[in-house]
């Protein structure tokens, strides 16, 4: 305590004085008896005042004592110590503000060319470039952002312009869509035979092919070519395939009783109902782009 | 141009015992103080803050030098003084001029002694 008491005695002296002269004071103030030691305490009370007020010429600056504490020969002094006046080299500083310059203008004259290897900077650009987005320019066309992108058509109401047409031609569909929806019904399915008793105009127990709605020229064509022609018209149309069983061109009374088990053989969704994906011929939906 | 001792004169009591002390060899702070108490026989006790500002003041005035202590030993560390040249010669004339304060002194006691019948 009494030596901590005494550093401080030492410290408050001017430091050219402390740093020349405190070591020796400190030693002489621990080899001296305990009972001697309250006349040391007045003794530096003393000097310290002394010193202060008698000895101006004395007091240097504090640059000047951190100078002389810098020395080799205040090394190891546990009693005076000093704040780190540490200061950058001056080429360092010149070097590291240069290094800072460079790296700066290469990060900017990178952003400004925006592309190439640069391109994780470009992110946050404010014009679109191609360089901007990091894909294969050959894999897309020039023109593509000049492209008309059409929206499809609605399905139902495609099949339903195509069917009007092909219901309104066909003799056989509009005597079995009684309700002229386009689309046959069980109801209208279960009615078939009706409907198609009413197209017997000759009253000859069948329906033709002429009463299905063929129409031939005898003038222009041979006299054994309708036969075959009506064959084909009755396997081109769904409906009368499948009514005309038995291929020989015309709806006879027998396959007249079974019309509705046959139509059912064209309910590909087995929903009951026979709609205009399901009548019309093939060749019409492909021209139409609807299969 | 060289300095006169007598510009030094008289010197302190504390001043005189210091450079008194370093006349034979040199002496380290401590050393100082105890060759100081033991000229005086014990009554000039000097302290650590009187000492080193006179050996700051003596150092100044060149009739002090530090001298580089011993290399080895408990006193390694500490700084060791000499007289100068100049120090040595006012040593000499204060030593000189307080012979003839004595001189003066014995002269003037004798004349005062009561003479025998």
């Amino acid at each position: 305590m009494l030596r901590w008491l005494y550093i401080q005695f030492i410290w408050l002296h001017p430091a050219p004085f402390r740093w020349r002269f405190g070591d020796d004071m400190l030693d002489d103030f621990e080899r001296a008896r305990l009972r001697d030691k309250p006349r040391y305490f007045a003794d530096a009370a003393v000097s310290l005042a002394r010193q202060w007020l008698l000895r101006p010429e004395f007091q240097q600056s504090e640059a000047a004592a951190a100078t002389a504490a810098a020395s080799p020969q205040a090394a190891g002094v546990p009693l005076f110590q000093t704040i780190e006046t540490y200061k950058p080299r001056r080429a360092a500083l010149l070097h590291g503000g240069l290094l800072a310059l460079l790296s700066m203008l290469a990060v900017v004259t990178v952003i400004g060319m925006g592309g190439g290897v640069a391109r994780p900077f470009l992110i946050g650009a404010h014009f679109s470039r191609p360089g901007l987005l990091p894909i294969d320019r050959n894999s897309v066309a020039a023109s593509d952002l000049n492209t008309t992108v059409t929206p499809a058509p609605d399905p139902v109401n495609a099949w339903l312009k195509l069917a009007r047409p092909y219901f309104l031609s066909m003799p056989v569909l509009r005597a079995l869509d009684t309700d002229g929806d386009f689309t046959l019904s069980p109801w209208e399915i279960a009615n078939a035979p009706a409907a198609l008793r009413s197209l017997d105009s000759q009253h000859a127990g069948k329906v033709t092919a002429e009463e299905c709605g063929l129409h031939i020229d005898p003038d222009s064509v041979p006299p054994e070519t309708p036969a075959q022609l009506r064959r084909q018209f009755m396997s081109y149309h769904p409906v009368l395939a499948a009514l005309d069983a038995d291929h020989d061109g015309e709806i006879s009374a027998g396959e007249i009783g079974r019309a509705a088990a046959a139509l059912k053989k064209l309910d590909r969704n087995q929903d009951g109902y026979l709609t205009a994906d399901e009548l019309v011929p093939l060749d019409l939906a492909v021209r139409a782009r609807l299969q | 141009m060289k300095p006169d001792p007598d510009d030094y004169l008289p010197l302190a009591p504390a001043t005189l015992h210091i450079l008194l002390s370093l006349a034979e060899e040199p002496m380290h702070g401590y050393g100082i103080m105890q060759e100081v108490l033991r000229q005086s026989g014990g009554r000039y006790n000097l302290g650590p803050g009187t000492l080193y500002d006179n050996l700051q003041r003596l150092m100044k005035q060149r009739m002090v030098e530090e001298v580089a202590g011993p290399r080895e030993g408990e006193n390694s560390r500490r700084r060791y003084y000499r007289l100068s040249p100049l120090g040595r010669g006012v040593l000499s004339q204060e030593i000189a001029r307080l012979e003839g304060v004595v001189h003066e002194g014995r002269v003037r006691l004798r004349s005062l002694k009561p003479r025998r019948a």
